[in-house]
């Protein structure tokens, strides 16, 4: 297959300067991963040795540590909740929205134009603020509640133009064949386009249950304890301890990161379709 | 496919539901969360805890550690709310004040009177950090009793005991024998220097403190005087800060990155032997430079008063917010953690004990040879804003120092340039408040 | 076909009805927990409110906390630091991006491979990357310390010397988020048509030259959208820099964002974060309008 390069690929010496490249390339965004994992396996004095240890006895205290006090246990199923709920409520809302948005020509583009611009533009520091004081009113400050609340208004936007566009890759005639044949809109949408944009629909939940995951600012501003505290803010507990725990820090960022890195590597198909704006395929 | 995916799904929500409600459904116990610094004051609380809830079957303790530099922000964020996320804090003499004087704290006079403690057992510098100092303060004119007193500290002059038998040092009583000790101490080239200061320009730097450990030696003068006047330009302080910029910028005896010390990477540097000197909380460090899993220099460290012998007086109490379902139980946990625990804590971590008795308790005595010094340190010790009325904007003030001090030693301000400046900022800021007239 | 048509005609009222009720949920969604919030910040920041002094009440101040933020030099401070970033790291990001697509593109063995290990730091949470980065770059354990030091520099402390820690604020952003800038140029290297570069092939042109006048302006209009995306995205950037210095050394780090959360959360001043962070939103809305004309950039991208 030509690529869009031109030339052929038949010089040798392209080929390899091609992967060299991409093998120093690949090094750099993997290396400081593998450096995170060492250090979680090495003890304090190790991490505080100068030269740093190439060579060391790994321990997996630190893991042990992080899973035997009950703290991350219930952070990481914090976690959890706050992005299956944050995600469940995207896609039935963003879903029904973005169906009828992608059916409804006229008006539909310009409000959807208007919803993807006000994604992108707003800083979270805009929303975090009244968010903050909002579930201070209504007595909602460290509760899982407030944070699914947040994450939904935040993501909105963004999951009902995904679905848009996946809904736009379905033809109008698919329904209106189902229609002419009798069935209800309803009827349609249940039986027809739901199954068929299955596919769009999973990669707009990973993506959502991502976003909700690697969430911060409005994490560490709405909770504080175990009752509602995600991973995230937990690990960043670690932080300005006395003493650093760096290892500590480094075995729970490790655990903290185990689910965006199984997500990147098996689902990567999948959350690229977020990525690219318009229904490339 | 539709229904499998169906099923799967509602499978993980109605999962997530029941953990959900399995969680919150354990509430027949009373449930106390404790939100303390993270380090040994967390550590020690958690290590009393389980001992807490053999004695009290029907109370739960939760501490939470809260990392030293989101500690103000988390807390209030949370007090203010009235979230019930925390049943018992921490704070300083600073942090008291705001709590106080927002509300968010429970007067603890007549749990108190009910029990059975002997407050005259407290130092009393530590047991007046619950008080605001009494009638000293506008914001607690009755002398209300808010928090027991925790931890205890006091800022003393950290010294490699065993470089200074090896070059015929003693530790200083005039502030030349310093300048000396730490020069002859500062071998850049075997990555060894003389002092560690902090430098950071942050919130939670430890510059104010370490200027200030000076400054009370040189006769300089506290923040506020009479009627909140701002009183930083003084001709104490001048020489004060002029010794700590010399310090890093004349005799350059401060290891590179002292721009980014706060308090931990001040005990970090003496801890790794890369500085042999450092103003410091005295037992707050040597819980770490005396740890042989985390210090190179377990042993050899001495701890000394700063010439002239007057040093910064600190600690932390522990209060009952407002929200607190449970405040007489939480009172119990209060005082577990303050009296019957205080020996104990102490002991296992780096905590200043604040009770008399404590310091008479010879296993406290065989650890801490120095505690008699310390219990007079205490006592007599300042207060860094006890002078003056603990106001609720102290913890703006304390930015507006540390920031203005590290602008004269890092970023070349002129020092009577540079405490004017703070002088300025300070008024301005009270004026706006309504503190000053 | 005129059956359907007539169907569809009579039809469309009751459907445009099904479809609006179907739009209710995300509206009524949207206003509740969006549009309120922002407004309500909006108002208030009109107000002069401390939550840390509940005391001292909500005072209305009109305009004042605004013209308060236009004096103030911290803000200032942190609108140039933001800029800074931005403008390094999305030029960089870019350039890297168009380069790793270009050598990802086509067949051969092992893209796969590496495709997936380069794609891996854009999926990592921002805290994770921080402490990461935070590892190796700290005077006290890091790595990189060490390697300079071994190297001369001894008085070099990355992350609280006010330049270098710049720098490495916007070094992580690129090694995060480059991957965004070349997956999204990849897809659209390959969904071109190969008729103009046989052409050009035939023709002999040179790789630089197909690369430069053929290449470069059909993927252009999409390179235009992540340059926008990319821009707004990195001015709002807060993760990676709280953890990593907190907005230090001094100032030299702070961002518009990192500096309103301290104003809202360390301060608690109420009114004033909020009048800040409606100023961060105009910025930006102002950034991307100019951008916007200046790029011609078509938002819609949707192939019928």
């Amino acid at each position: 297959m030509k690529s869009a390069i031109g030339a052929p690929k038949s010089l040798r010496f392209l080929v390899m300067g091609r992967y060299l490249l991409l093998t120093i390339l690949s090094a750099i965004s993997v290396f400081p991963i593998i450096w995170l994992f060492l250090s979680s396996m090495k003890t304090q004095v190790d991490l505080l040795a100068r030269p740093p240890v190439l060579f060391f006895k790994p321990t997996a205290q630190y893991y042990i540590y992080c899973l035997e006090t009950g703290f991350f246990g219930s952070y990481f199923v914090n976690s959890l909740i706050v992005a299956l709920f944050t995600t469940f409520f995207s896609i039935i809302i963003g879903g029904l929205g973005g169906y009828s948005l992608a059916r409804l020509r006229f008006c539909g583009d310009k409000f959807m134009a208007f919803l993807i611009l006000s994604f992108r533009m707003l800083p979270a520091v805009t929303l975090v603020i009244p968010m903050y004081l909002l579930a201070r009113k209504f007595g909602l400050v460290n509760t899982k509640l407030s944070l699914i609340i947040a994450y939904v208004a935040f993501n909105l936007p963004f999951v009902t133009w995904m679905i848009r566009n996946y809904m736009d890759t379905i033809p109008v005639e698919v329904e209106e064949a189902a229609m002419t044949d009798g069935a209800s809109r309803i009827y349609t949408l249940m039986r027809i386009t739901l199954p068929l944009s299955l596919p769009g629909l999973f990669s707009t939940a990973i993506f959502c249950f991502l976003l909700s995951w690697n969430e911060f600012i409005f994490a560490t501003s709405l909770t504080s304890s175990p009752k509602a505290q995600t991973f995230p803010v937990a690990v960043s507990g670690f932080i300005g301890c006395r003493g650093i725990a760096w290892s500590a820090l480094a075995a729970s960022t490790c655990i903290m990161l185990l689910p965006p890195l199984l997500f990147g590597i098996f689902a990567q198909r999948y959350i690229i379709r977020g990525f690219v704006p318009g229904a490339i395929k | 496919m539709k229904g499998k995916l169906g099923v799967c799904l509602a499978i993980v929500l109605i999962g997530s539901l029941v953990l959900g409600t399995v969680v919150v459904s354990a509430q027949t116990v009373k449930r106390i969360t404790v939100g303390l610094e993270a380090g040994f004051m967390s550590d020690g609380a958690s290590l009393v805890a389980p001992d807490f809830e053999k004695a009290h079957p029907d109370i739960k303790v939760t501490v939470v550690p809260i990392p030293y530099t989101a500690f103000r922000q988390k807390v209030i964020q949370e007090l203010s709310a009235g979230s019930g996320a925390y049943d018992i804090v921490g704070g300083y003499l600073e942090l008291n004040a705001s709590y106080i004087a927002a509300g968010w704290v429970v007067p603890l006079d007549k749990y108190v009177a009910e029990s059975d403690i002997d407050t005259n057992d407290f130092i009393p510098s530590f047991y007046n950090l619950g008080t605001l100092f009494g009638r000293a303060s506008q914001l607690n004119p009755a002398g209300d009793v808010y928090g027991l007193p925790f931890n205890g500290d006091v800022m003393m002059l950290i010294f490699r005991k065993d470089l200074y038998a090896l070059n015929g040092l003693t530790p200083p009583g005039t502030w030349e024998e310093f300048v000396k000790n730490v020069t002859k101490l500062n071998q850049p080239k075997d990555d060894l220097y003389g002092m560690a200061v902090s430098g950071a320009r942050a919130n939670d730097s430890h510059v104010m403190f370490d200027f200030y450990s000076f400054a009370l030696n040189m006769d300089g003068t506290l923040p506020l005087g009479e009627g909140n006047k701002p009183q930083v330009y003084s001709p104490g302080n001048v020489r004060a800060l002029q010794l700590y910029v010399d310090l890093v910028n004349k005799y350059k005896v401060t290891p590179p990155g002292v721009r980014e010390y706060r308090y931990a990477e001040k005990n970090a540097a003496v801890a790794q032997g890369k500085a042999t000197h450092m103003v410091q909380w005295m037992l707050a460090c040597a819980g770490e430079l005396e740890d042989p899993d985390q210090s190179r220099v377990h042993g050899k460290v001495g701890y000394t008063t700063m010439p002239g012998g007057g040093s910064v007086v600190g600690g932390w109490s522990i209060l009952i917010a407002d929200a607190c379902k449970y405040p007489k139980e939480a009172f119990e946990f209060l005082k577990f953690l303050s009296i019957d625990s205080d020996a104990r804590i102490s002991l296992a971590y780096g905590k200043g004990p604040v009770l008399k008795s404590s310091a008479q308790d010879p296993e406290m005595i065989k650890k801490y040879p120095y505690i008699a010094d310390y219990v007079k340190a205490a006592t007599n010790g300042m207060h860094m804003c006890a002078c003056s009325p603990a106001l609720p904007l102290w913890l703006e003030i304390t930015d507006i120092l540390n920031f203005g001090f590290a602008d004269a030693v890092f970023e070349g301000v002129p020092v009577e340039e540079a405490l004017k400046h703070i002088d300025k900022k300070m008024a301005e800021l009270l004026k706006e408040e309504g503190f000053l007239e | 076909m005129k059956r359907v048509t007539a169907i569809k005609k009579t039809e469309n009222f009751a459907e445009k009805h099904i479809l609006i009720i179907l739009l209710v949920p995300l509206l009524v969604t949207l206003c509740s927990v969006l549009l309120y919030p922002l407004g309500y910040s909006l108002v208030l920041s009109l107000c002069k409110w401390s939550i840390a002094r509940p005391f001292l009440g909500k005072k209305f101040v009109g305009i004042s906390q605004y013209i308060k933020a236009f004096k103030s030099g911290p803000f200032f401070i942190a609108i140039v630091n933001t800029f800074i970033f931005t403008g390094a790291a999305v030029s960089i990001q870019l350039v890297l991006g168009i380069g790793i697509a270009l050598l990802l593109h086509g067949d051969f063995r092992g893209r796969g491979i590496f495709q997936t290990v380069l794609f891996i730091p854009v999926v990592l949470t921002p805290v994770g990357v921080g402490i990461l980065w935070k590892i190796l770059l700290s005077t006290d354990i890091g790595l990189f310390p060490y390697i300079l030091s071994r190297m001369g520099f001894r008085e070099i402390s990355l992350l609280s010397n006010p330049l270098l820690a710049k720098l490495c604020i916007i070094m992580v952003d690129i090694w995060t988020e480059t991957p965004f800038v070349f997956i999204i140029v990849l897809a659209s290297l390959e969904s071109l048509s190969l008729e103009p570069f046989e052409a050009a092939h035939i023709d002999g042109a040179s790789r630089w030259q197909i690369f430069r006048y053929i290449t470069l302006p059909l993927i252009k209009p999409l390179i235009m959208v992540v340059v926008l995306i990319r821009v707004m995205d990195v001015f709002r950037i807060f993760d990676t820099i709280y953890i990593m210095t907190g907005g230090g050394p001094g100032s030299a780090t702070e961002s518009v964002s990192t500096h309103t959360m301290r104003v809202m959360f360390q301060w608690f001043r109420t009114g004033y974060a909020s009048a800040l962070s409606f100023i961060i939103l105009a910025i930006i809305v102002a950034m991307s309008l100019v951008l916007t004309k200046a790029l011609r950039v078509e938002y819609l991208q949707v192939k019928r």
